[in-house]
């Protein structure tokens, strides 16, 4: 890996914030609702209303709001809440623990379990099992996660007391309650997310295995074990690193669902609220939060494909 | 050479091998019914257009039929042993260490996300239990002795960032390295360059010879045969045609079939004579003609030729023939 690619996936990953900032500034131009009647009412007095338009900058021409939060944003200030008149990097940094620790312990169970899952049913193919395993990933797949969401709190929570029904536990009370707080969220995220990768291991182990070099594996004389482990897996995670690197992005929307069902105070349930208050300093921050994770995320992805592949040339 | 009964144990003894695919009511006849001897250290070739079965027939041999496919008769006997009744780790015991294989594809035959090195050390410490440090200066003699000249280096390269020449000899240090007694090279030099394929195979007979390894060499090309070969079946539509040895066969070819072949080789010597095509081709597994299953395209066909598939008969010592023109093929 050169420098001179380093350099280009960072102005990539600059490049994808700036046009991701200007959509979502574009979509709030467009739609309607004002942030100070949302927040003081229709019958609020209308001096109040123009004095607090005229502390925001509402009132500003577009261009002129947005070259204002721009330069913020480069100074590394991203503004100040309308609804919560708190900084937004304050409010971000207060919740990001509670998405980030769903994201990564949901991500870990994707990968803990679908992948191996995905080799067992590649190498134990049965005429019988096809249709029930293919049935399975299909309804997995289809799974709604707040569903599932609700579901595993009426089992796990509500009728066997094993996990709390929501609500968030920091890492300072306890490590155990702070991840057991957060796995019925997590394992509602990944579920269809499993299902999902469990078909493309399993399909990329079953593809690789009709492969010339498969065959010549077998002619050195190698058992089935070390033909599979050393030689089909290596090949075969190739397309399951990259579904894992869009998985990622999955993996941050479901937070933001799965918050509201389980009562998580996490960058989900802040983006929610910003949007309908049209609290549009929050919502620029907590897109760009967001979509910055997601492309470091892909850029690890890229970065640990080539460590696999050395055809795939980072320039 | 082959004819004269031996006391000795042939080294390969292929008899009525049958590899079929599909269904088991109506199954097709890649490989019907073969029969081949290969001595210690002899060069045998098997000869055939593509289709004829002369693949399925050396990845029988090493267990190693395509899926879909099954040995359904026959028996493989190496030094005595039949393969074929062999459980599954057995047939791998003697896979790489007493018979192994170079493959026709020299672009995807290597794992392309090991290198050279790792691959060949692999074979090397698996079978031999070699240090890894002797594994690595095995392997550099063995890329040596196939000809690269920064062997050391190559360790290191994975396959993509070497040429089909290369990755071939990189196939024939690895299908050598244990010293094998049999070597199967399924059509080595095919996928090669002209310029390198006479320098591939002279480096495959010269290394199989200082390893006493016999070769079964299976080629389309009767002039690569006519070099290394001491004996030659020529294979057509799942069947052996003709069997002689090397000068015999191209001194005196019997079937219309090895007629043909020979007349498709530019010859030097014979410059003024035209190259003539067989004409047609060979007949899927799946739809045989009756009869002779070269009738449809011989020259000579007359009125008995579809009637049955006629007998292998010999016409003099270790040479036979399977045509209805040569005295003897009743059967």
């Amino acid at each position: 890996m050169s420098s001179t690619y380093l350099a280009r996936r960072i102005f990539t990953l600059a490049t994808t914030l700036i046009v991701v900032a200007m959509a979502t500034f574009l979509a709030f131009e467009v739609i309607p609702g004002d942030p100070v009647l949302t927040m003081l009412g229709p019958d609020a007095d209308p001096a109040l209303i123009a004095a607090m338009r005229e502390e925001l900058g509402t009132e500003l021409p577009p261009a002129a709001r947005l070259a204002r939060w721009t330069r913020g944003v480069l100074t590394g200030d991203l503004g100040t809440s309308i609804r919560y008149a708190r900084p937004v990097s304050a409010l971000i940094l207060d919740r990001v623990a509670v998405s980030l620790s769903i994201a990564l312990l949901a991500m870990g169970a994707v990968v803990v379990i679908a992948v191996p899952l995905g080799i067992v049913l590649a190498v134990r193919r049965s005429h019988w099992s096809e249709p029930v395993i293919s049935a399975t990933i299909q309804v997995g797949m289809a799974i709604p996660s707040f569903w599932l969401g609700i579901i595993l709190i009426s089992v796990f929570s509500l009728s066997l007391g094993l996990f709390p029904t929501g609500g968030y536990v920091p890492f300072e009370a306890g490590i155990a309650a702070s991840i057991r707080s957060v796995t019925l969220p997590s394992i509602a995220i990944a579920i269809p997310l499993i299902a999902v990768v469990v078909r493309y291991t399993r399909n990329s182990m079953i593809d690789q295995f009709s492969h010339d070099y498969v065959r010549t594996a077998f002619s050195k004389g190698f058992p089935v074990r070390h033909v599979l482990y050393r030689h089909v897996l290596r090949n075969a995670s190739l397309p399951v690193i990259t579904v894992l690197g869009m998985i990622f992005a999955n993996v941050v929307v479901g937070t933001i669902i799965i918050e509201q069902v389980f009562a998580l105070p996490g960058l989900g349930l802040l983006l929610v609220t910003a949007v309908s208050a049209r609290d549009f300093p929050l919502i620029q921050g907590l897109v760009l939060y967001i979509t910055f994770f997601v492309t470091l995320f892909n850029l690890l992805v890229d970065i640990a494909y080539h460590v696999v592949d050395p055809r795939v040339e980072l320039t | 050479m082959s004819g004269a009964p031996s006391t000795r144990v042939s080294l390969l003894e292929v008899r009525d091998l049958r590899t079929w695919f599909g269904p088991e009511a109506t199954p097709v006849r890649a490989v019907d019914g073969v029969s081949f001897t290969l001595e210690r250290r002899q060069t045998v070739a098997i000869v055939g257009e593509s289709g004829c079965g002369k693949s399925v027939t050396g990845l029988s041999l090493m267990g190693l039929v395509p899926a879909g496919g099954r040995i359904a008769g026959g028996a493989v006997r190496l030094d005595g042993t039949d393969l074929i009744g062999l459980d599954h780790g057995e047939m791998t015991r003697i896979r790489g260490r007493r018979l192994s294989m170079v493959f026709q594809e020299p672009m995807t035959s290597l794992n392309p996300l090991m290198t050279v090195g790792e691959q060949i050390e692999e074979m090397l410490r698996y079978h031999l239990s070699l240090s890894r440090r002797q594994a690595v200066e095995r392997s550099v003699e063995l890329l040596d002795a196939v000809g690269f000249s920064r062997p050391k280096r190559l360790l290191g390269e994975y396959p993509h960032r070497l040429s089909g020449g290369m990755r071939q000899r990189v196939m024939i240090a690895m299908a050598l390295s244990c010293e094998p007694e049999l070597l199967i090279a399924d059509e080595p030099t095919t996928a090669l360059d002209v310029t390198i394929q006479a320098q591939v195979l002279e480096l495959l007979r010269r290394l199989a010879a200082q390893v006493d390894t016999a070769v079964l060499l299976i080629t389309h090309d009767l002039a690569v045969v006519s070099e290394v070969a001491d004996h030659v079946y020529v294979m057509y539509a799942g069947l052996v045609v003709e069997s002689a040895p090397t000068r015999v066969l191209f001194s005196k070819p019997l079937h219309p079939y090895t007629q043909g072949l020979l007349a498709c080789v530019t010859s030097i010597s014979e410059s003024k004579r035209r190259l003539r095509p067989i004409r047609g081709t060979v007949p899927p597994p799946d739809a045989l003609p009756p009869g002779c299953r070269f009738a449809p395209r011989c020259p000579h066909a007359f009125a008995r030729c579809p009637s049955a598939v006629p007998g292998l008969v010999e016409v003099e010592a270790g040479h036979q023939v399977r045509c209805y023109l040569h005295p003897g093929g009743t059967a």
